[in-house]
């Protein structure tokens, strides 16, 4: 399956093979922290783009390949708890940063992209296949607390 | 990042920091780790920003106590850094090569308040066995307060502000302990005596029990009084189902039988009747009525989570519930208790005849003229016919003879149990006055009720004549 942001992976040059150990979703209901309006286009970004889209100085040198590969994935979660749950643990400063305000959901098909296993916050890493288009298949679910 | 005010240090507040567990991470991220230094102390190091630049942390130095709350969810991350016990925190900023840019230094109170987690920042995870390991003390403590009753008592009167005695106090925490361990004795020998007919062993095991459960403060309040009153049923070994099932349910037992009780409800005070015999109300009851009647300090009583809250203060203990729920004493233990005395002594003094005892003044001349002293207990202390009361007047075909005691405090009782009188004062004139008085109210209710098959009015019959 080719995936949209290939060529982010390719930049790392890593010295194993990425994605590794992942599955195509089946009709899986996953949730994300998005902009709005889904449309936005910070919605649905591999962390590596997003890392440099809202100026986190996350030095990639200083990370051995599973991270860079990692971080090739955007980040879901696998129902809407978790989502709410693990935003709750971030900084309200940090939050801020992040500049995230609602929260998305969708369905993830097997010809959207491949998935790694949730893990025990019910979050997983998500590489979107170069066909999808996630933003007309995500609708806008609820709100996330940037106040307090 | 966040100006902060804060003043900037040369050099690192820790030696040898090591990361003991990762508890919180963000894509793959440590965002939230428990350290330990060099010297043992536990820190939390918390990702709080970031910039172009690189990101910054915070640093909060922890105890045991503080850890083991948020591990175990009962405080958030928020609350455990918004309500910190050490007085400063640390912010470290790293670069994006992770090398330290800047260290800072601020009050714990300072800590800006973007830098605290979401109101739900609870930590869903529980204890992992390392950390159980780790925190046991801890465990065990929060296990007691967990099944605590919570006594509060605070003085009727402020004229020492909201503080009780010390005598209070004690005499809260003795009558309750009293109230408990007569539960604990009560039930454990009516579960036991279903095992085996061996009294000795019987006593033996309840007794391990007593000592075993007896109350333990888990936790206490100095303003006012507030003090957690738990049984450790947590350690407590026991052998068989039932015996089992007794200890873990102790807790429970105590509070809705005893301490979840309307003390002004007769409703109440006739279950009770029904579910415990005279001897067993006394073990469990008495001392708790002793506490509901103090009129000097008001009490309530909870439990740590919240299950029922009585407060004696608005609800008092009423005469009606005392008599059905407390047994009134026997005659034995009446002229048990009236034995109890301080020092009595009969004293025979030679005086020329004619002459008044009242005549000796000096302490020398009592001496001088004293033959023998002996100790002994005025068991026979008379009251003579007629014994009149306002405008009555009622003979006696023999004296009505009471038991004299003084206690330390030099108050005189008087008391006759085969007629029920008891009177307490420290001026002896005064308590045989208020024994005449009772005398009458007792004949009164003898001509009101003579078919009434009561002792009392049997030896009254003795005496009139």
């Amino acid at each position: 399956m080719a995936l949209k942001f290939q060529h982010e992976i390719d930049a790392f040059q890593l010295d194993i093979q990425c994605p590794e150990g992942v599955v195509e979703p089946n009709e899986l209901v996953a949730f994300r922290w998005s902009y709005t309006p889904i449309e936005h286009r910070l919605n649905f970004l591999p962390n590596v783009v997003f890392d440099r889209e809202i100026n986190n100085g996350y030095n990639y040198n200083n990370k051995g390949s599973q991270i860079k590969c990692r971080r090739c994935a955007a980040s879901y979660f696998t129902n809407i708890e978790n989502a709410k749950n693990k935003w709750e643990g971030i900084s309200l400063q940090n939050r801020l940063n992040l500049g995230y305000t609602h929260i998305a959901s969708g369905v993830l098909e097997a010809n959207d992209g491949v998935m790694r296993e949730p893990d025990r916050d019910g979050h997983f890493g998500f590489y979107e296949s170069d066909t999808a288009n996630l933003a007309t298949k995500f609708t806008i679910v609820g709100e996330l607390n940037v106040t307090s | 990042m966040l100006q902060v005010n804060a003043r900037d240090m040369n050099g690192l507040p820790f030696e040898g920091l090591r990361v003991i567990g990762e508890l919180i991470n963000f894509n793959d991220e440590p965002m939230l780790n428990h350290c330990q230094d060099n010297r043992d102390n536990d820190w939390l190091c918390y990702w709080v920003d970031f910039d172009n630049t690189g990101k910054r942390w915070l640093y909060g130095k922890i105890n045991k106590e503080e850890l083991y709350h948020y591990l175990i969810g009962s405080k958030s991350l928020k609350e455990t850094f918004s309500e910190i016990r050490s007085d400063y925190v640390f912010l470290i900023d790293y670069d994006a090569n992770e090398a330290i840019n800047s260290i800072k230094i601020i009050n714990s109170y300072a800590i800006p308040e973007t830098y605290f987690a979401g109101e739900n920042s609870f930590y869903k995870w529980g204890l992992s066995d390392y950390y159980a390991r780790y925190l046991d003390s801890f465990m065990y403590i929060d296990k007691l307060r967990q099944k605590s009753y919570i006594v509060t008592v605070k003085p009727t009167d402020q004229i020492h502000g909201s503080t009780v005695s010390a005598r209070e106090a004690a005499f809260v925490l003795t009558n309750i302990t009293r109230s408990m361990e007569g539960y604990i004795d009560v039930t454990a020998f009516n579960l036991l005596k279903t095992r085996t007919g061996d009294r000795t062993r019987i006593n033996k095991e309840v007794n391990r029990m007593k000592e075993r459960l007896t109350p333990r403060i888990a936790q206490n309040a100095f303003h006012s009084f507030e003090v957690w009153l738990s049984m450790d049923v947590v350690t407590l070994e026991v052998e068989g189902a039932q015996e089992v099932e007794w200890r873990n349910q102790l807790i429970e037992n105590y509070k809705n039988d005893i301490l979840d009780v309307d003390v002004s409800s007769e409703e109440d005070g006739r279950i009770i009747v029904e579910k415990y015999n005279a001897e067993e109300r006394k073990k469990i009851f008495e001392p708790l009525v002793r506490v509901y009647d103090n009129d000097n300090i008001a009490i309530t009583i909870s439990d740590f989570n919240q299950t029922f809250k009585r407060d004696f203060s608005r609800k008092p203990i009423t005469q009606s519930f005392k008599d059905i729920v407390i047994p009134k004493p026997t005659i034995a233990e009446l002229e048990a208790k009236e034995q109890k005395k301080i020092h009595l002594i009969t004293a025979v003094i030679a005086l020329e005849e004619g002459k008044d005892i009242n005549t000796i003044r000096r302490v020398s001349e009592f001496k001088q003229n004293l033959l023998f002293t002996e100790e002994n207990e005025i068991n026979n202390f008379p009251i003579n016919s007629p014994i009149v009361v306002g405008e009555k007047t009622f003979l006696l075909r023999k004296p009505l003879r009471c038991v004299l005691s003084i206690d330390d405090q030099n108050n005189f009782t008087l008391t006759n149990a085969r007629l029920e009188l008891n009177a307490e004062n420290r001026d002896l004139s005064n308590a045989i006055n208020e024994i005449k008085a009772q005398f009458s109210l007792l004949i009164e209710e003898f001509e009101n009720n003579r078919d009434r098959a009561d002792s009392r009015f049997e030896e009254l019959k003795t005496l009139l004549a």
